[in-house]
């Protein structure tokens, strides 16, 4: 084996010495492989999701006018935009920690890392407290468990429009709580010095996750919140 | 994964030997930076068209909103316009925050098979579904229980009878349009302001609100069809 | 490469002592093995480890069958009889199975053979075929065939190995928790209200067999675009490859609907969320689409692997080039994405009739991807000089099987004919001729082509050919009857049936028993080989693609060295099989291969 003049300064971080998977032939196919692996994982995503878009399309076209009174009347759209304005600014703050990584300034990972985290919580904080459990307490419950009496329409339809709402929004709530815990995991692992400007693979595929989970409230949010 | 490390660096260097040069092994403060440093060029996310990104991003969420709210267009036309911003918005979030611009086309080319199916999906069910009335004229809200329901007294309760089987239904007198009962049911409410508190819906039911779902009392109360189905062969064709 | 990289994977490590099974060192040693199993991130491994548990659930939802077909052998009757003492008694004749009380109620015959058939259908669909190929075969020889040392993604492998194993685990449950009567594709609203049975664990048993399924198929798209071996551009790789790669496709698009969907029953039945129940607004026929858009997805899921089977055992056992490689590869791709847009024809009674229009045409599409696949392969071999081995056998058993069962596609997919053939016998027909009749035979063939490979012993060819025939007449004889019955108007998930139809009925089970032995002499024979058979070498058959230039069964890593491709997969006129004597291979002269291929 070749052996190579090491003067090094200081002992190298995990990242500077990882070379790749021993299956590889580079480092280069290892995360292009990645990528696609991580791209391939969001189109399942954007599919399993794709079953509440199609039932939402559905009932809405057959409760047009009921479910625009619905909506005004269930959801409340400034919380919504709220929440909408949190999640996209915490998908530029973990582009951001990618940037630090990339630039290999650590402490620029790691914070933007926590600033992410901190958008994704509050999103999670203002979606139990202002959003469900008001309608729990008010039993704006799903389907069969709807108890409230007298909706806008008073009909089966709030009935549909909520049993949608909820799956659709736990779904995706899951999605951010799952997201938490990744970027917490991601906060430890580049302190530890995994992520480095040659390997951040793992970031990036946890901010491409991310993303998803944001596009996917990009169009939960008009489509629940703003059908009027 | 040790019991596999050990073999495969001697080779692999020798096949990239020729190319390696001590200074792409080291950065300029002597660090190692591994030995395939020359190999790859990475793209760094710029910080600019990020933020822009997200500028345009915030703008046209307040747009959406705004229009929502404020602007009311004929038809699915509030609805249509809301969506072709979504799709603006997810676009821009996939092309910059996600890289797809700068990326490998693969990944381009497998977000388009997926948006593709979901399109696919979305359109040709609601096809079925939106069709149907050029058939067996469908008001919304009809769809019930085995199809072809009537307005039948019950308990002293108009309720919808499908062959035989009361499925739970809301009050509404015979002949009048689910949308009408709906409506008036809204307004004796008082409207959006007046509904809005409502905190108990026992009080709503005393006072006799046409639009009282009649299985808020059972809300556990399982659909009519049970019974049928139970011991017979499941061949469920809804028809 | 370390030596112990060298060896056969299948070599066991452990150190077994010289006391046999009752000392305390052999159970060492075997605990040693074990974990090195249960932990491996060999792709080859978890292959095997596949095959075993989708064979076993084929065992299952064989017995299964073989009930279903015993209870169908003559009708239940119930009359009025006078007795000897002149007293008038109610009889009932024809019943296998009796009932019996559960803690949910009485089990009648009837619920007892509806659960029978769910769980025959759950078990095939959801435990056996669509895990067979990909996951099995797919897992073994994939990587091989391109070259690789493994999957892109070993530890997501292993993952999905534990997630199938997880699922199953949770079918198998609901079995014994009650079962499930709703059959394979549950329908809402039974699905959704009947609170008989164990129908929630049921779903999320296939839910959580949906994401193995799903990982395995992202697996071996990145596989094959990253890792193929030096030298083998897309159309160099072997037709099993391209098929796996479209089949994955077809996985990761359509399943997560198919989580979807079965989350949405679950939520249905304890959230009672009303997207499906029309008391609440929702609609059922709703879930019928989202049922079949994966569902129709995945009768090609179980499909094309097998397709790419028959491609291989065709070009090998003929010795000859494939004839139309780039049309049987665009083919498989074709199908992928033709698949997605008939899944209405599942519906013809339940939708619109302007959807029915569409579906219907739409529907008619996908016999040509298909029908371009069958002309190539009776293309490749004619004038080839054909060897009569049991996976040959196979390949002409699919062959005709499968075109059978494609040819009684279209008249379902006609309107005015499915009206009267759903759910009828005929379409129970139509789909085993393509489903067993195509892809469990494809199954069949591809053990007996590779067994030698990943085994690494021979098999008594001449027992094997026998039983490959009584499997090719037991299963004709079980289901070409039933297309007679479906025409005569025998609905389908019934457990008894008018007396007219006896006679057909009991040909049909006489069949199925034929099938068994068939297949129970294959289970003899392996058995057998892996005890007694004489080593195979590395290439039995005189295959070309590159799995044949490895060891049998191959080592750790699967190649010594990087292997770089040399030659096309099929280029049976241009070079000698790896293994074999040139004298005994006589190529024909180089100036007529040059004209013949246009060059
Ligand atoms: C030539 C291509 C094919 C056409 C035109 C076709 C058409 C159809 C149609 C129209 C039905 C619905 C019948 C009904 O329920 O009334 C059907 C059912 C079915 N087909 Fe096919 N088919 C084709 C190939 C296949 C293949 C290759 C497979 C599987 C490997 C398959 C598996 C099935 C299954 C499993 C069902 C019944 C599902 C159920 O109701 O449980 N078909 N086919
Ligand atoms: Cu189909």
């Amino acid at each position: 084996m070749t052996t190579v003049p090491v003067n090094m300064t200081k002992k190298p971080e995990p990242h500077e010495t990882y070379v790749h998977g021993h299956h590889w032939r580079s480092a280069e196919d290892e995360k292009d492989a990645a990528k696609l692996g991580m791209w391939l994982f969001l189109g399942t995503e954007a599919l399993m999701f794709s079953g509440f878009f199609c039932a939402y399309a559905v009932f809405r076209m057959l409760y047009f006018d009921t479910w625009h009174e619905s909506s005004k009347y269930y959801l409340n759209w400034k919380i919504g935009g709220f929440n909408t304005l949190v999640l996209l600014i915490s998908s530029f703050t973990i582009v951001q920690a990618i940037r630090g990584a990339q630039l290999g300034r650590k402490m620029m990972a790691f914070w933007y890392l926590a600033a992410t985290n901190v958008c994704a919580l509050t999103f999670l904080v203002v979606k139990l407290g202002w959003e469900y459990l008001p309608k729990i307490q008010k039993g704006e419950l799903p389907g069969g468990f709807f108890t409230y009496g007298h909706g806008p329409a008073g009909t089966t339809h709030d009935q549909v429009f909520l049993g949608i709402y909820w799956v659709a929004t736990a779904t995706h709530g899951l999605h951010v709580l799952i997201g938490v815990f990744i970027i917490g995991w991601c906060m430890i692992r580049t302190m530890k010095g995994h992520f480095g400007p040659k390997n951040y693979m793992f970031l990036e595929n946890t901010g491409l996750y991310w993303h998803i989970v944001d596009i996917i409230w990009i169009f939960l949010f008009p489509m629940l919140y703003l059908v009027g | 994964m040790t019991e596999q490390d050990s073999h495969d660096t001697p080779q692999h260097l020798a096949a990239t030997g020729d190319d390696l040069h001590h200074e792409e092994m080291f950065d300029n403060d002597g660090h190692f930076v591994g030995a395939h440093a020359h190999a790859e060029h990475h793209h760094v996310t710029p910080f600019m068209p990020m933020f822009m990104t997200l500028v345009i991003l915030v703008t046209l969420t307040i747009i959406t909103v705004f229009t929502a709210e404020y602007v009311h267009l004929p038809g699915f036309g509030n609805l249509a316009l809301a969506l072709i911003i979504a799709c603006i918005k997810g676009t821009l979030v996939a092309a910059f925050f996600m890289h797809l611009l700068y990326d490998k086309a693969i990944n381009t080319v497998v977000v388009i098979a997926s948006m593709f199916a979901v399109l696919l999906f979305i359109v040709l069910t609601m096809t079925d579904i939106g069709t149907r009335k050029l058939h067996e004229p469908l008001e919304s809200g009809e769809i019930v229980v085995g199809g072809g329901a009537q307005w039948v007294e019950k308990n002293g309760k108009q309720v919808v009878d499908v062959k035989g089987h009361y499925a739970p239904a809301y009050d509404a007198a015979p002949g009048k349009s689910v949308l009408d009962a709906a409506r008036e049911a809204y307004h004796a409410a008082g409207g959006h302001e007046a509904a809005a508190d409502h905190g108990d819906g026992a009080a709503s039911a005393d006072t006799g609100h046409a639009a009282e779902p009649a299985n808020a009392d059972h809300p556990t109360e399982a659909p009519a069809t049970d019974g049928a189905h139970a011991n017979t062969p499941a061949s469920t064709e809804p028809h | 490469m370390s030596a112990d990289h060298d060896v056969s994977f299948l070599k066991p490590v452990g150190d077994y002592g010289q006391g046999g099974v009752f000392s305390a060192q052999w159970w060492r040693g075997f605990t040693t093995d074990f974990w090195r199993w249960a932990t491996t991130l060999d792709h080859k491994k978890i292959g095997v480890m596949y095959l075993c548990a989708t064979l076993f659930a084929f065992f299952l939802g064989g017995v299964a069958a073989l009930m279903l077909r015993a209870e169908l052998f003559e009708p239940t009757i119930t009359q009025q009889v006078t007795d000897a003492a002149g007293n008038v008694v109610t009889k009932t004749t024809g019943e296998l199975f009796p009932g019996w009380q559960s803690t949910q109620g009485t089990v009648t015959t009837n619920n007892f053979y509806n659960r029978l058939f769910s769980l025959h259908g759950t078990l095939m669909v959801f435990l056996f075929i669509i895990p067979a190929v990909p996951a099995a075969f797919g897992n073994i020889f994939l990587p091989i065939m391109i070259g690789a040392k493994d999957v892109a993604f070993p530890r997501l492998n292993l993952m999905s190995w534990y997630i199938y194993l997880f699922g199953g685990i949770f079918a198998v449950y609901s079995l014994i928790a009650g079962g499930v009567e709703t059959g394979w594709t549950f329908y809402t609203p039974y699905s959704t209200s009947t609170q008989w049975g164990s129908v929630t664990s049921m779903v999320l048993g296939a839910f959580i067999l949906g994401f193995s399924s799903i990982l395995t198929g992202m697996n071996f798209i990145v596989t094959v675009h990253k890792l193929r071996a030096p030298g083998m551009g897309w159309f160099d790789m072997p037709l099993f490859v391209w098929a796996a790669y479209a089949t994955s496709i077809i996985q990761v698009l359509a399943t997560p609907v198919l989580a979807i969907t079965l989350l949405m029953i679950v939520f249905e039945r304890t959230f009672r969320v009303g997207v499906f129940d029309p008391a609440l607004g929702g609609d059922p026929v709703l879930f019928q689409h989202f049922f079949w858009f994966y569902s129709h997805p995945a009768v090609y899921i179980m499909i094309v692997p097998a397709f790419g089977i028959v491609s291989e055992l065709i070009a090998v056992h003929c010795h000859k080039r494939l004839f139309g490689y780039k049309a049987i590869a665009f083919s498989s791709i074709g199908i992928a994405a033709v698949s997605f847009l008939i899944w209405g024809h599942h519906m013809f009674t339940a939708e619109s009739p302007a959807a029915n229009v569409i579906f219907s045409a739409l529907t008619f599409l996908v016999g040509l991807p298909t029908a371009i696949k069958v002309f190539n392969w009776v293309a490749t071999m004619y004038k080839a000089s054909i060897t009569w081995n049991t996976p040959m056998l196979y390949a002409m058993s699919f062959l005709f099987n499968f075109t059978i069962g494609g040819l009684t596609g279209p008249p379902l997919a006609v309107l005015s004919t499915d009206i009267h053939l759903h759910d009828t016998y005929f379409v129970v027909a139509h789909f085993h001729y393509v489903m067993m009749g195509g892809s469990v035979i494809a199954v069949l063939g591809a053990l007996h082509h590779w067994w030698p490979k990943f085994t690494g012993k021979m098999y008594n060819d001449k027992a094997a050919r026998w039983m490959a025939v009584l499997v090719f007449v037991g299963f004709n004889i079980t289901f070409f009857t039933q297309f007679f019955l479906g025409t005569h108007g025998m609905p389908r998930r019934y457990a008894t049936y008018v007396p007219e139809f006896t006679h057909l009925h009991q040909i049909s089970t006489i069949g199925s028993w034929v099938l068994a032995v068939g297949l129970f002499g294959h289970l003899l024979i392996f058995a057998q080989s892996l005890v007694g058979g004489r080593p195979a070498g590395r290439n039995p058959w005189g295959g070309l693609t590159l799995e044949w230039y490895t060891d049998s069964p191959p080592i750790e890593h699967n190649f010594p060295h990087e292997p770089m491709l040399t030659h096309g997969p099929y280029d049976y006129d241009l070079v000698v099989p790896p293994g074999w004597d040139p004298a005994d291979y006589p190529l024909p002269d180089p100036e007529t291969v040059r004209k013949a291929h246009g060059h």
